[in-house]
Protein backbone atom coordinates (compact mmCIF):
# COMPACT_ATOMS: atom_id res chain seq x y z
CA UNK A 1 0.00 0.00 0.00
CA UNK A 2 1.39 3.41 -0.84
CA UNK A 3 0.10 6.71 0.59
CA UNK A 4 -0.39 9.54 -1.23
CA UNK A 5 -0.61 13.10 0.49
CA UNK A 6 -2.93 15.57 -1.55
CA UNK A 7 -1.56 19.26 -0.31
CA UNK A 8 -1.53 22.40 -2.12
CA UNK A 9 0.99 22.30 -4.84
CA UNK A 10 4.91 21.04 -5.47
CA UNK A 11 5.96 23.72 -3.19
CA UNK A 12 3.61 22.86 -0.29
CA UNK A 13 4.50 19.22 -0.75
CA UNK A 14 8.37 19.66 -1.11
CA UNK A 15 8.20 21.35 2.55
CA UNK A 16 5.98 18.17 3.72
CA UNK A 17 8.24 15.86 2.12
CA UNK A 18 11.42 17.98 4.09
CA UNK A 19 9.40 17.90 7.61
CA UNK A 20 8.12 13.96 7.00
CA UNK A 21 11.61 13.47 6.72
CA UNK A 22 12.59 15.93 9.91
CA UNK A 23 9.71 13.22 11.67
CA UNK A 24 11.67 10.25 10.05
CA UNK A 25 15.10 10.66 11.60
CA UNK A 26 13.46 11.75 15.32
CA UNK A 27 11.40 8.78 15.45
CA UNK A 28 13.90 6.32 13.93
CA UNK A 29 10.87 3.70 13.21
CA UNK A 30 11.72 1.43 10.18
CA UNK A 31 9.56 2.97 7.27
CA UNK A 32 10.10 3.92 3.88
CA UNK A 33 9.41 7.36 2.67
CA UNK A 34 9.12 6.29 -0.62
CA UNK A 35 6.06 5.59 -0.31
CA UNK A 36 4.61 8.33 0.08
CA UNK A 37 3.57 10.62 -2.89
CA UNK A 38 2.79 13.85 -2.33
CA UNK A 39 0.35 15.26 -5.47
CA UNK A 40 -0.70 18.76 -5.70
CA UNK A 41 -4.46 19.08 -5.96
CA UNK A 42 -4.22 21.46 -9.04
CA UNK A 43 -0.95 20.50 -10.96
CA UNK A 44 -1.95 16.73 -10.20
CA UNK A 45 -5.92 17.36 -10.78
CA UNK A 46 -5.53 14.65 -13.94
CA UNK A 47 -4.07 11.79 -11.74
CA UNK A 48 -6.92 12.86 -8.70
CA UNK A 49 -9.84 11.97 -11.29
CA UNK A 50 -8.32 8.75 -12.01
CA UNK A 51 -7.44 7.36 -8.75
CA UNK A 52 -9.63 5.54 -6.00
CA UNK A 53 -8.88 6.33 -2.93
CA UNK A 54 -10.47 3.68 -0.14
CA UNK A 55 -9.20 5.86 2.88
CA UNK A 56 -8.87 9.35 2.88
CA UNK A 57 -8.08 12.89 5.44
CA UNK A 58 -9.37 16.60 4.77
CA UNK A 59 -6.42 18.66 5.68
CA UNK A 60 -6.04 22.39 5.84
CA UNK A 61 -5.03 23.94 3.22
CA UNK A 62 -3.11 27.09 4.42
CA UNK A 63 0.86 27.55 3.92
CA UNK A 64 2.79 28.29 6.86
CA UNK A 65 2.78 31.85 6.11
CA UNK A 66 -0.84 32.42 6.32
CA UNK A 67 -0.81 30.16 10.01
CA UNK A 68 -1.07 33.57 11.78
CA UNK A 69 -4.91 33.87 10.07
CA UNK A 70 -5.80 30.89 11.65
CA UNK A 71 -4.28 31.62 15.15
CA UNK A 72 -8.52 31.97 16.44
CA UNK A 73 -8.95 28.98 14.22
CA UNK A 74 -11.02 26.08 15.88
CA UNK A 75 -10.20 23.63 14.23
CA UNK A 76 -6.52 22.65 15.95
CA UNK A 77 -5.63 21.02 19.04
CA UNK A 78 -8.01 18.60 20.14
CA UNK A 79 -10.45 18.43 17.01
CA UNK A 80 -6.70 18.00 15.43
CA UNK A 81 -6.29 14.77 17.28
CA UNK A 82 -10.05 13.26 17.02
CA UNK A 83 -9.45 9.95 14.47
CA UNK A 84 -12.79 8.41 14.94
CA UNK A 85 -16.38 9.18 16.11
CA UNK A 86 -18.42 6.27 17.72
CA UNK A 87 -22.44 6.87 18.23
CA UNK A 88 -23.65 6.65 21.47
CA UNK A 89 -27.23 7.25 22.22
CA UNK A 90 -27.44 10.31 19.76
CA UNK A 91 -24.16 11.59 20.91
CA UNK A 92 -20.64 10.88 19.15
CA UNK A 93 -17.95 9.55 21.28
CA UNK A 94 -14.20 11.00 19.92
CA UNK A 95 -11.24 9.01 20.25
CA UNK A 96 -8.00 9.89 18.67
CA UNK A 97 -5.39 7.17 17.43
CA UNK A 98 -4.79 5.53 20.05
CA UNK A 99 -8.01 4.90 20.74
CA UNK A 100 -7.75 7.17 23.64
CA UNK A 101 -11.80 8.86 24.13
CA UNK A 102 -11.36 12.35 24.18
CA UNK A 103 -14.87 13.63 24.59
CA UNK A 104 -18.07 13.60 23.79
CA UNK A 105 -19.74 15.68 20.61
CA UNK A 106 -22.98 16.59 19.29
CA UNK A 107 -24.34 16.17 16.18
CA UNK A 108 -23.73 19.70 15.77
CA UNK A 109 -20.49 18.99 16.99
CA UNK A 110 -18.89 16.43 14.72
CA UNK A 111 -20.40 18.25 11.88
CA UNK A 112 -18.00 20.72 12.88
CA UNK A 113 -14.95 18.76 12.95
CA UNK A 114 -16.14 17.31 9.75
CA UNK A 115 -16.24 20.34 8.08
CA UNK A 116 -12.75 21.30 9.40
CA UNK A 117 -10.80 18.15 9.77
CA UNK A 118 -7.09 18.46 9.74
CA UNK A 119 -6.14 14.87 10.07
CA UNK A 120 -7.22 11.72 9.13
CA UNK A 121 -11.24 10.88 10.77
CA UNK A 122 -13.44 8.12 9.86
CA UNK A 123 -17.01 7.92 10.88
CA UNK A 124 -18.39 4.20 11.85
CA UNK A 125 -20.36 3.34 8.76
CA UNK A 126 -18.84 5.63 6.28
CA UNK A 127 -15.70 3.65 5.20
CA UNK A 128 -14.28 2.02 3.22
CA UNK A 129 -15.79 4.09 0.01
CA UNK A 130 -14.01 5.28 -2.85
CA UNK A 131 -14.26 8.83 -4.13
CA UNK A 132 -16.03 10.14 -7.14
CA UNK A 133 -14.79 11.27 -10.15
CA UNK A 134 -14.10 15.38 -10.16
CA UNK A 135 -17.47 17.20 -11.45
CA UNK A 136 -16.11 18.47 -14.70
CA UNK A 137 -18.55 21.93 -14.68
CA UNK A 138 -17.88 22.44 -10.67
CA UNK A 139 -16.65 25.75 -10.86
CA UNK A 140 -15.95 25.36 -6.62
CA UNK A 141 -12.59 25.81 -5.28
CA UNK A 142 -10.72 22.38 -5.00
CA UNK A 143 -10.95 21.99 -1.10
CA UNK A 144 -14.22 22.50 -0.97
CA UNK A 145 -14.71 19.73 -4.07
CA UNK A 146 -12.61 17.88 -1.45
CA UNK A 147 -14.70 18.49 1.11
CA UNK A 148 -17.86 17.64 -0.61
CA UNK A 149 -16.33 14.24 -1.49
CA UNK A 150 -15.65 13.22 1.94
CA UNK A 151 -19.05 14.06 3.28
CA UNK A 152 -20.62 11.68 0.63
CA UNK B 1 4.45 3.76 19.15
CA UNK B 2 1.59 6.15 20.57
CA UNK B 3 0.90 9.43 19.40
CA UNK B 4 2.23 10.94 22.66
CA UNK B 5 5.23 9.00 22.64
CA UNK B 6 6.42 10.03 19.55
CA UNK B 7 5.26 13.85 20.30
CA UNK B 8 8.03 13.52 23.28
CA UNK B 9 10.22 12.06 20.99
CA UNK B 10 9.66 14.78 18.84
CA UNK B 11 10.30 17.24 21.73
CA UNK B 12 6.78 18.66 20.89
CA UNK B 13 5.42 17.64 24.39
CA UNK B 14 1.89 16.50 25.02
CA UNK B 15 -0.23 16.71 21.78
CA UNK B 16 -3.16 18.02 24.43
CA UNK B 17 -1.16 20.70 25.46
CA UNK B 18 -1.75 22.18 21.79
CA UNK B 19 -5.63 22.45 22.05
CA UNK B 20 -5.81 25.79 23.59
CA UNK B 21 -2.66 27.57 23.20
CA UNK B 22 -0.56 28.98 20.64
CA UNK B 23 1.38 26.47 17.89
CA UNK B 24 5.00 25.58 19.22
CA UNK B 25 8.03 26.37 17.37
CA UNK B 26 10.20 23.36 15.60
CA UNK B 27 13.82 23.59 15.77
CA UNK B 28 15.96 22.87 12.63
CA UNK B 29 13.57 22.47 10.21
CA UNK B 30 13.85 25.12 7.48
CA UNK B 31 10.78 26.93 6.01
CA UNK B 32 8.49 25.12 8.94
CA UNK B 33 8.58 26.98 12.22
CA UNK B 34 5.38 25.25 13.83
CA UNK B 35 3.89 22.45 14.00
CA UNK B 36 0.31 22.93 13.20
CA UNK B 37 -2.78 20.77 11.64
CA UNK B 38 0.54 19.72 8.60
CA UNK B 39 3.11 18.40 11.43
CA UNK B 40 0.41 16.69 13.30
CA UNK B 41 -0.85 14.93 10.08
CA UNK B 42 2.46 14.06 9.38
CA UNK B 43 3.44 12.26 12.33
CA UNK B 44 0.14 10.28 12.25
CA UNK B 45 1.03 9.23 8.80
CA UNK B 46 4.37 7.78 9.30
CA UNK B 47 2.94 6.05 12.82
CA UNK B 48 0.17 4.41 10.49
CA UNK B 49 2.77 3.44 7.97
CA UNK B 50 5.04 1.97 10.52
CA UNK B 51 1.75 -0.29 12.18
CA UNK B 52 0.56 -0.90 8.80
CA UNK B 53 3.34 -4.22 8.43
CA UNK B 54 4.08 -2.98 5.04
CA UNK B 55 6.96 -0.88 6.06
Amino acid sequence: MDFIVVCKGASHGRQMRRWLEHVHEKLDLAVDLNRVTFWGYESDAKRLKGTSFYSWAIFCDHGVRDLDKHHDNRNRGLYGLIRQFVPNEGLFEAYDRDNEKLGLLTEGGKKEVLDNATCPITVEGMLPTTWPPLEKSSNLNPLVRLKRRFER
Amino acid sequence: MKLTDAYERLGWGDPLDHEESALCDVPNVPNFTRIGTTGHMLVELYLDMHESHDV
